[in-house]
């Protein structure tokens, strides 16, 4: 049974390790003692550096430990520490680590099905979970019985946490293979001398494992004496248990996690984890310089378990180092490995954690500004926008290093990418003088969009590429105008928002002074030029999906789920602009109709994803979808109340016209200094036009 | 002038009006949602059916709406109207004029393959080659003489049939009527070999009806026919999963009739030499599929390299690689999705047309606005 497995991996590492740290610790004890669940070794960097195969490619070992702790946990890093020393932790000292609460458990029902006191949503630690693990082997053997797409959440959930507990089980006895324990005592002087060991004593897997040959020479010989005499001896028993307790731990422990070691020919690279190296199968093929190699390199793991535990840094270090220039070497003329430096830059300076604290700061000081000190704070916002774009585009452009791709390749990534999008934007428009205007939509932008990201964060691990989407040609131009189109619908969105608002203002006694005619103005031709810019790429990067669809499945357009979603956008926008143009709607309307493009937009970018798991499953509650529903029904309210205000305000009469200087030019309303950008049509008088639109804005909001 | 005289109809005036423009689209973007939300429990093949390709629908059931078909041919009369009638054709309009333009080509690329396109698979095994096609969806009625030398098939449409109505086929003298048609069935044989009523390849005397999936790939029809010939008649039962033809006697000899689903057949023969799948290192995710094939026709004969995003053309048709599966004994096959479609070039034109048009008037617009607003301080006119 696998549980049962797993429950005799967690057990046995405990052991084990329990039986390595005593010995270690009568030599140690000169050296150094360390508390239970202390970092031994303060510097990890030539760990971080070790390159790992998981999921389908290459990184160093930090990139591993941060995605396996994502997965866990549901973070990137483990009590403020970077995740590096948590793993560090479990494959050396795993015993210390079996009160860290790193199991995140999402739905407090699973706690409960296992019989445990629940604390809610929480990270529970393996001893918590430890009493109710045998009651969840029964609870996910029952959940996997059923069907994927009809699993409730509950069922989905203890699942994840069932397999979680596996991961970690293996990581507690990745390193096993280092520990001396019992099942390799070797009490007897010929059979050490037979193996080549240097005495009699508690020896590992490892050791033992290395002598294999001998080890099956020295048994077979033994097989013969004791079929010619008949006699057993002493060392005949020896031999015959140490080879049982080899494949014993060989079938038990040969699926452990993490694959370090390339071997192969040309083209045909395996990487094997520790376990599969030492088993002598899976290396047969090696040539006899190749071995030698992967020898010296499993040693040299066990010289890193072994200077970890007794604190030495030095020797931890020219391990590690010795590891990974001996993978280098050995694999020089096959095997192109990725200098993991790149990643692990990124991993260590996490530049968009920077990028979101300044957008968000900045948005912070833009909302005050309106309170005060307004020259300061606003120029405060705009260092801080440019502050975020730089650690933002220094992100994306190591990411694009680092995987050999272009921005966008998944859901995560595209938000990111309309993020930064979004502050080009911005500060493209700021610098053609709109003030406040590009700064509010590139903060707003940019903290919005990543912290839209953070729910989509599992998919963070720059994944490898399903083979139809492995193609950098249209990951490139259609992938990357479609989540352009996207940024320039949202942000034509955000300033729909901002031109209601400034037009209920200038509507109001005396509102001149506060938003002029100029300004209104502005605002419209910056809204109507990004929703133009809106339907050129949402309607370029769908032509070039249909394009890329009949070049992979032979049709242009098939009316799939994710089509649909970009069609929807282009409709939306054409029906504006049509609408404007027929005059149906005016300025406020357009408005209107840009605030609620961002419904369609998040609806086409994420929300036709999640419908499409969503009813099987009863992920509809998922708390994506559910803020996507409360998000839609809150902007149709906000935009619907807005242009009901606007309405009352038309009828009330037209506000008075101010009497500043330099009037006239701006009297002939915002809709005459847009005029070139708005096909020309002829234009009705503002108020006339605005009152309309407010209720066609109205009706939309209905809608 | 006619186009002015023709104006003067109500009808005419009505479809060059731009509010019908707007309409259409709200429509059309009520539909396209609609759809979207049907395929969740129904399936794409049936959101296409009920939404994208009928002229009437009814939206939860029960409200009456428009279908995607209707609303784009109004659309598109509403497009030539506005063509004819409502475009200012002035330079400074050129982008729209282009969009608009390109808006044809993709209408009509758009009809084309609605009405004219052919969607088929091809699976082979290494070494085989074939030049028959096998429909996703629709089935038909095969009848041929197996003591043919060369076998001649004679096809009805199971569409027809199902209707209830008798078909003949000519070349072999019968005439077909489905007492009963199941869209999707479940089969059963009699134990005991008692003799049946019914004719058929495999035994099967009973068809029941079976819940019919939103995915048509997933069902398979049945049919009780009464098969006539001027020397009597006889009661077949063909069923959709039955690989053995019914072998039905007719004077003179005997026929076999098969349910299967549509063939057709492509005028050259693809050979599956080699097929290939790569997978990244240590997982599941496959990297690429690759199957190199032989294409040969009676005037020659090339090799070719099908890939993931890398299909093969000729003569209107085009092949995809689309699957594979590698049975016990390491024999692989690949699946090629086949279609024919010699409109396919158009809806790229309409695409690139009206991109590069919207790309003209963005510009357009842009530089029509920079060149006014410094206009006052060059005293220059800026339009």
């Amino acid at each position: 049974m696998p549980g049962c497995a797993l429950l005799a991996c967690v057990m046995l590492a405990a052991a084990v390790a329990g039986g390595a740290q005593e010995q270690g610790g009568a030599t140690l004890n000169e050296v150094r003692t360390f508390a239970s669940g202390e970092l031994r070794v303060a510097d990890l960097g030539p760990l971080q550096r070790v390159v790992v195969v998981e999921g389908g490619r290459t990184m160093p070992l930090d990139s591993y430990a941060r995605f396996t702790l994502l997965r866990l946990s549901g973070r990137r890093s483990y009590d403020r520490r970077p995740a590096i020393e948590w793993l560090a932790r479990v494959l050396f000292t795993p015993n210390e680590t079996h009160d860290d609460e790193i199991f995140v458990v999402d739905n407090p029902e699973v706690i409960d099905a296992m019989g445990l006191p629940s604390r809610g949503r929480d990270r529970y630690s393996l001893s918590f979970l430890l009493p109710g693990l045998d009651e969840l082997e029964r609870l996910a053997e029952d959940a996997g019985a059923i069907g994927e797409d009809n699993r409730t959440i509950v069922e989905r959930e203890i699942l994840r946490l069932w397999n979680n507990v596996g991961l970690y089980a293996n990581l507690l006895s990745a390193f096993a293979f280092t520990y001396p324990h019992r099942d390799f005592q070797v009490d007897d002087a010929a059979v050490a001398d037979l193996l080549g060991l240097p005495a009699t004593g508690t020896y590992s897997y490892l050791d033992i494992a290395l002598r294999r040959d001998q080890l099956r020479e020295a048994a077979t010989a033994a097989g013969m004496a004791h079929a010619s005499s008949g006699a057993f001896s002493r060392t005949d028993a020896l031999l015959l248990r140490l080879g049982q307790s080899l494949a014993a731990w060989q079938d038990s422990f040969v699926g452990l996690p993490p694959a370090i070691i390339p071997v192969g020919g040309l083209g045909e690279v395996q990487w094997l984890s520790p376990w599969q190296a030492l088993d002598g199968r899976q290396t047969a093929a090696a040539g006899t310089e190749q071995r030698r190699a992967l020898e010296a390199e499993l040693l040299a793991l066990r010289d890193l378990q072994v200077a970890y535990l007794e604190g030495r840094e030095l020797r931890f270090s020219l391990a590690a180092r010795q590891f990974t220039d001996s993978v280098q070497r050995r694999t020089a003329d096959r095997l192109e490995i990725k200098n993991p430096a790149l990643e692990i830059l990124y991993n260590r300076a996490n530049p968009y954690l920077w990028a979101r604290m300044a957008y968000g700061g900045g948005l912070l000081l833009l909302a005050l500004s309106f309170l005060g000190f307004r020259k300061w704070l606003y120029l405060a916002s705009l260092v801080l926008l440019v502050a975020g774009f730089i650690p933002h585009t220094f992100g994306l452009v190591l990411r694009i290093l680092i995987t050999d791709r272009p921005p966008v390749t998944n859901l995560f990534e595209t938000f990111v990418f309309v993020g930064w999008g979004a502050v080009v934007c911005g500060l493209v428009m700021e610098r053609m003088r709109k003030r406040y205007l590009g700064v509010f939509s590139g903060l707003a932008g940019g903290f919005v969009f990543f912290m839209l990201s953070g729910k989509f964060a599992s998919e963070d691990t720059m994944p490898v590429l399903q083979a139809v989407l492995d193609t950098n040609f249209w990951l490139s131009t259609h992938v990357t105008v479609i989540t352009t189109g996207y940024m320039a619908c949202c942000v034509a969105g955000l300033i729909g928002h901002v031109y209601m608002v400034q037009a209920i203002l200038h509507g109001r006694p005396g509102g001149h002074a506060r938003v002029s005619d100029q300004r209104l103005a502005n605002t419209y031709r910056t809204l109507f030029g990004t929703l133009a810019l809106g339907l050129t790429c949402s309607f370029i990067g769908t032509m070039l999906g249909g394009i890329w669809a009949d070049q992979s499945w032979g049709r242009f357009w098939g009316w799939d789920p994710k089509e649909n979603g970009a069609l929807l956008i282009v409709l939306w926008c054409a029906i504006l602009f049509h609408a404007r143009m027929g005059k149906m709607i005016g300025p406020f309307g357009m408005a209107g109709g840009s605030a609620l493009l961002i419904i369609v937009v998040m609806m086409a970018w994420f929300g036709i994803n999640l419908l499409g798991v969503g009813l099987h499953s009863y992920g509809f509650i998922d708390g994506v979808l559910l803020g996507l529903v409360a998000y839609s029904v809150a902007q149709v309210g906000v935009v619907a109340a807005l242009a009901g205000w606007h309405r009352r305000q038309q009828r009330r009469g037209p506000p008075p016209k101010p009497l500043a200087p330099g009037a006239q030019a701006a009297a002939a309303g915002p809709e005459a200094a847009a005029a070139g950008t708005s096909n020309g049509a002829p234009h009705a008088p503002q108020d006339g036009a605005a009152g309309s639109a407010a209720g066609v804005a109205a009706t939309a909001a209905e809608r | 002038m006619l186009a002015a005289a023709i104006k003067r109809y109500p009808v005419v005036r009505l479809l060059i009006d731009l509010r019908v423009t707007v309409v259409c689209l709200a429509l059309l973007f009520v539909l396209t949602f609609l759809g979207t939300i049907h395929q969740i429990d129904n399936g794409i093949y049936s959101a296409q059916k009920r939404y994208f390709e009928s002229f009437f629908t009814l939206a939860a059931g029960f409200v009456p709406l428009p279908g995607a078909q209707l609303v784009l041919w109004v659309l598109f009369v509403n497009l030539v109207a506005a063509t004819i009638y409502r475009f200012a054709y002035r330079l400074r309009r050129v982008g729209i004029l282009i969009i608009h333009g390109g808006l044809f080509a993709l209408f009509f690329g758009m009809f084309f393959t609605q009405y004219f396109a052919q969607e088929s698979f091809l699976s082979l095994l290494e070494g085989e080659g074939g030049n028959v096609t096998t429909d996703y969806f629709d089935w038909e009625v095969a009848v041929w003489d197996p003591a043919g030398e060369r076998r001649r098939v004679a096809a009805v449409d199971a569409a027809e049939l199902a209707g209830g109505n008798a078909v003949t086929v000519a070349r072999y003298g019968l005439e077909l009527r489905a007492q009963r048609y199941y869209a999707n069935a479940q089969a059963f044989s009699r134990a005991g070999g008692t003799p049946s009523q019914w004719i058929n390849g495999s035994g099967i005397d009973n068809l029941e009806e079976a819940r019919v999936s939103p995915d048509p790939q997933d069902n398979f029809p049945g049919v009780l026919l009464t098969v006539s010939h001027p020397g009597g008649s006889a009661d077949v039962l063909l069923y959709g999963a039955d690989v053995a033809p019914a072998s039905v006697p007719v004077d003179g000899g005997r026929l076999a009739l098969s349910l299967r689903r549509k063939h057709y057949a492509m005028p050259l023969i693809l050979t599956l030499d080699d097929f290939r799948a790569d997978f990244h290192p240590n997982s599941d995710t496959p990297s690429s599929f690759e199957s190199d094939v032989t294409l040969s026709t009676p005037q020659f004969t090339r090799s070719a390299r099908i890939s993931m995003n890398h299909p093969l053309r000729h003569a209107g048709y085009t092949f995809y690689q689309a699957s594979y599966a590698i049975d016990a004994t390491g024999q692989e096959t690949s699946t090629l999705a086949v279609v024919h479609n010699r409109s396919r070039v158009v809806p790229y034109v309409g695409a690139l047309v009206v991109g590069a048009g919207l790309a003209v008037h963005f510009i357009q617009t842009l530089v029509l606005r920079r060149r006014k607003r410094s206009a006052p301080r060059n005293g220059a006119d800026g339009d």
